[in-house]
């Protein structure tokens, strides 16, 4: 295979589904450090197993796919090729079970969360984490199907309706309790939290993905040195990591998001170069591999 | 102005537009999806699937 000479040459990769806000951040940042990087469209990438390496020097992996998303880091990772994030990292976020047993298991606190292994199962899963629960898809993101459940009727209706899908991975409960309280995003970059926002929407879901409002939240040591510990838990990287916070300023962790998306985050700072130290953490992460 | 599939509309692109960007049709509010640029290649965007997101 190729030496890190010739890998030198090479130009950089963004892997994306689509050029959003963030990828323009993105690859204007590259530009500014006067590194080429090219985009590639996951969807286009057809490789030969023990063929030759990925022809870039590194990869930002931004694919929206989840499941496309690992198979990009798979391939970096089998052919030596620097990738963010790891596929360590995304098979751990893009799986809400393996993400609450990683945070769980570094000590992480997180809202009460009860799995079950069928849609059948669901219905005890609710009762054992107590009313109002919140019922949600392990593979989910943006907000999307995501079920505030008051009794054990909606559960019921819940699981039903769950147990039609033809996906089997919709047919697994991840059932938590629900927490009233703030809604705070950490973004944290090569294992040191940047900033956060506080998440404001008239519903109870406050994803921006569903309109919610992003403002400025200081990122005391605590809230710092949680949203660390949790990116740490799930295998490090450029992370988005959501967290409630209650009346007392109790914080729990709701999910670590490894495809991060910051644009709210970027417009709440406007003054933090928030895609320039994503680049930057990706160029020392070339750097140290390359040595 | 480059041609809307789904209605035939005009739809302006800004100069600077990128493979993969979406933009969206003002007469029929489809979402459409950059497929080639120079010249610029509008084919409707697909569907948010199952497993996209953050
Ligand atoms: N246990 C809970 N108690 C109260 N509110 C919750 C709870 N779980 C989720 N929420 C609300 O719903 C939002 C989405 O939840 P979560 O982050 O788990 O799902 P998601 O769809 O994966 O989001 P993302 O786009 O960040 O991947 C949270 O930001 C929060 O506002
Ligand atoms: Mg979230
Ligand atoms: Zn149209």
């Amino acid at each position: 295979m190729s030496d890190g000479g010739e890998r030198a040459e090479r130009p950089f990769a963004l892997v994306a589904t689509r050029v959003r806000v963030e990828e323009r951040m993105l690859f204007d940042a590259f530009r500014r450090r006067g590194a080429a990087c090219e985009h590639v469209d996951d969807r286009s990438i057809v490789y030969r197993v023990g063929g030759p390496p990925p022809p870039w020097r590194a990869v930002l992996n931004r694919a929206l796919s989840a499941i496309r998303r690992l198979e990009v880091s798979r391939w970096c990772a089998a052919t030596d090729t620097p990738v963010l994030n790891s596929a360590v990292t995304l098979a751990c976020c893009d799986n809400k079970i393996a993400t609450s047993l990683a945070l769980h298991r570094a000590g992480v606190p997180t809202p009460d969360t009860v799995v079950a292994l069928d849609a059948a199962g669901g219905g005890r899963a609710v009762a054992e984490v107590g009313y109002p629960a919140v019922v949600k898809s392990v593979n989910g993101s943006w907000g999307r199907a995501l079920a505030r459940v008051g009794d054990p009727d909606a559960a019921e209706a819940v699981f039903a309706l769950r147990a039609e899908m033809p996906s089997p991975v919709q047919k697994l409960g991840y059932t938590q309790k629900f927490l009233p309280g703030r809604d705070l995003r950490v973004l944290v970059v090569g294992g040191r939290a940047v900033a956060a926002v506080v998440r404001e929407a008239d519903h109870w879901v406050r994803n921006t993905a569903r309109g919610a409002r992003a403002t400025a939240h200081p990122l005391g040591p605590e809230l710092a040195r949680l949203a660390e510990r949790s990116a740490a838990a799930v295998g490090g990287g450029v992370l988005g990591v959501d967290l409630l916070e209650d009346a007392a300023g109790d914080l729990r962790v709701l999910e670590v998001n490894g495809a991060v998306e910051f644009h709210g985050l970027a417009d709440a700072h406007p003054d933090l170069p928030v895609a320039d130290l994503i680049v930057d953490h990706l160029l020392d992460a070339t750097a140290g591999a390359a040595s | 102005m480059t041609v809307c599939p789904e209605c035939r509309g005009a739809v302006s692109v800004p100069d600077d537009v990128m493979a993969a960007e979406i933009v969206v049709c003002g007469e029929c509010s489809s979402e459409l999806e950059v497929v080639a640029v120079t010249p610029t290649v509008l084919a409707l965007a697909p569907e948010v699937e199952e497993d996209w997101g953050e």
